[in-house]
């Protein structure tokens, strides 16, 4: 476990921008889309607005974990159609979008508060008998208090989400590499927020709705989608504080980065109203 | 995945440096793609930069002379260049925030003596650059060990390529300096080495699918063979005190380089042989080199590479006329076989 980093400044940085001159990108034909699904985040309902932009056969098909062979699958020529990719992949497995499908393509993520994430993730585990860790956590009557404090677990509960925005550009660098310092590993996930096109979040999503449309120049739908959604909503407030403070504790890069993402995305924001303002509505 | 024993510690897990998934050499540029140069100043990149800039339509790419000192300097550098495909900018990484969209990174980068020392000679004959009137008439070791050059003489190279070069170097420490800038080195699309110009050229190409370029730049000083006469052993001790991130910085980018190297240029030379023909000059050297290939597939080591690159020198020893001839015959084969496709 590396040091906690809660509460301490990070690197100096310049003001928040919004990482590129204009929020608006005019898409390209050879454009690739690529949402890193973050497990838990809301993102299945993003996926079904980011679905209706492409024709079907323009999205490359697999939605869970995969490796080479879930890209091998497909021929060149029909990997070079696809222009959505929306699978949950491991941060590792971030390079074979780069390889098999685009060197360089547009980046999207939704970001959630790392205590509901995590709350929210445990029980969507034991819900999903499907799910790898469904087994272990029933059988072994593992508490939601010890999943989230037992190093067993720690490769998928601690700073989870730094690890999966560090991971989707550096795709070619392990993110979980013990080697990689905290301090690093937060300056690069700052550069990383940036660098990506689209920076949603959960608690925020109609607004992120709306951001998501106005970045690519799609038309608004009055309709908010939630699929796969918990039965239960996780709200922070209704959450052990013992549990809260493990989370935190184990977390601290998450914090840090949820907060930088809420002053992107604030960034972001203002700019589309300004160029809304601009170029009309 | 991370091949490091935990138990082994984090601190001496992190001495082994960085581990990267390997990753293709190859990058497929969509027509829309802008390409970043970013040109650290004194490692050599202006002849790999030509070479780029000849795959280019005419018109389509463009250099930023400006030095930039301030974050108003870097977005007159974005100014200057709107519109290039190919832009040459003495800037950083965080570049990005003043272009539309994410560019394709490229650099060179080069031995920090040897960049260092270049530096200084650049400097002192640039009437245009900012430090030029205050460096005037003081020697290397004054524009070292002066403060008032940090900027240019501390771990230059690897603030460029973490970002924030402008910023306060205490923002990271120097370890995690180094982290930063391996990682985002390691998504660069292409990675030249100042001492290894000619190769780094033919990688070039190999990098983007374009053919061989017809002329090879001449390689920069190689430092592990002969630092450069007249600096002083005290003035190489206070460069290498004051650029420890950009030597472990090169050598992470040595290792990215051969890698790369090793699964590009024996491809692209294997592509290219068929349109040898009558040639034999070329043929045979081109089967010389693919014997080597084979030495090498069995044991890729330091030492058989340089045996290789020892072998290329002693049979074509740069700027000599055997080369010379070399490069016209392959120039003309291969403008023979881009005619015929």
């Amino acid at each position: 476990m590396t040091a906690p980093l809660a509460g301490r400044p990070g690197p100096a940085l310049p003001p928040p921008g919004v990482g590129r001159p204009r929020v608006r990108i005019e898409l390209r034909d050879d454009d690739v889309l690529f949402f890193v699904h973050i497990p838990k985040t809301g993102g299945m309902s993003l996926i079904s607005v980011l679905e209706r932009q492409f024709r079907p056969t323009e999205i490359f098909p697999p939605h869970s974990f995969m490796g080479s062979e879930g890209f091998e699958a497909y021929s060149e020529v029909e990997r070079r159609r696809f222009k959505l990719v929306r699978a949950h992949l491991h941060a590792g497995s971030f390079s074979y979008v780069a390889r098999y499908i685009a060197s360089n393509p547009l980046l999207l993520t939704l970001l959630r508060d790392p205590v509901e994430r995590l709350v929210s993730a445990y029980r969507h585990i034991l819900r999903h008998a499907s799910n790898p860790l469904h087994d272990e956590l029933v059988h072994r009557k593992v508490s939601l208090l010890e999943y989230v404090t037992s190093p067993d677990y720690a490769h998928v509960t601690a700073n989870f989400q730094t690890w999966m925005v560090v991971g989707a550009l550096n795709c070619h660098l392990d993110p979980r590499d013990i080697r990689l310092s905290d301090e690093a590993r937060l300056a690069l996930a700052r550069q990383r927020l940036e660098q990506f096109a689209f920076v949603g979040l959960t608690h925020r999503y109609r607004e992120s709705l709306e951001l998501l449309y106005y970045t690519f120049g799609w038309p608004p739908s009055g309709e908010v989608p939630v699929e796969n959604a918990a039965p239960v909503r996780t709200e922070r407030e209704a959450i052990d504080e013992e549990v809260r403070a493990a989370i935190v504790e184990r977390s601290p890069l998450d914090v840090i980065l949820l907060a930088e993402a809420e002053r992107l995305f604030d960034a972001r924001c203002a700019r589309m109203r300004q160029e809304r303002g601009l170029d009309g509505p | 995945m991370a091949s490091t024993d935990p138990s082994a510690g984090p601190e001496a897990a992190r001495r082994e440096g960085l581990h990267f998934y390997p990753r293709s050499a190859k990058w497929r540029l969509r027509a829309g793609d802008t390409v970043l140069f970013i040109d650290l100043p004194g490692a050599g990149g202006e002849a790999i930069f030509d070479v780029l800039a000849g795959s280019f339509p005419a018109g389509a790419a463009r250099t930023s002379e400006r030095w930039v000192l301030d974050e108003e300097d870097m977005a007159r550098a974005a100014a200057e260049l709107v519109g290039a495909r190919l832009m040459r900018a003495r800037v950083d990484y965080e570049f990005y925030r003043f272009l539309p969209r994410l560019p394709v990174y490229a650099t060179v980068l080069a031995d920090p003596v040897e960049r260092t020392a270049a530096l200084h000679d650049l400097v002192l004959r640039t009437p245009a650059h900012p430090d030029h009137a205050r460096l005037a008439g003081r020697s290397l070791h004054d524009f070292v060990c002066d403060p008032a050059f940090a900027v240019e003489t501390v771990n230059a190279q690897a603030r460029r390529l973490a970002g924030g070069m402008l910023r306060d170097p205490a923002s990271l420490s120097e370890s995690a300096l180094l982290e930063v800038a391996q990682a985002n080195l390691g998504e660069f699309a292409f990675i030249g080495l100042g001492d290894r110009a000619r190769e780094s050229a033919l990688l070039l190409a190999y990098t983007f699918g374009w053919p061989p370029p017809r002329h090879l730049p001449a390689d920069g000083p190689d430092a592990a063979v002969a630092r450069r006469p007249g600096i002083a052993a005290a003035t190489v001790e206070a460069i290498e005190a004051r650029t420890r991130a950009d030597r472990a910085l090169v050598e992470f980018a040595r290792a990215q380089f051969d890698a790369r190297l090793r699964d590009g240029l024996f491809e692209l030379l294997e592509q290219n042989a068929h349109l040898s023909g009558p040639h034999l000059t070329v043929l045979a050297d081109y089967e010389r080199l693919k014997r080597a290939q084979a030495e090498l597939e069995q044991a890729w080591s330091w030492k058989v590479a340089e045996r290789l690159r020892g072998w290329r020198r002693a049979v074509l020893p740069p700027g000599s006329r055997r080369d010379a001839i070399y490069q016209r015959v392959g120039a003309y084969i291969f403008a023979r076989g881009r005619r015929a496709s």
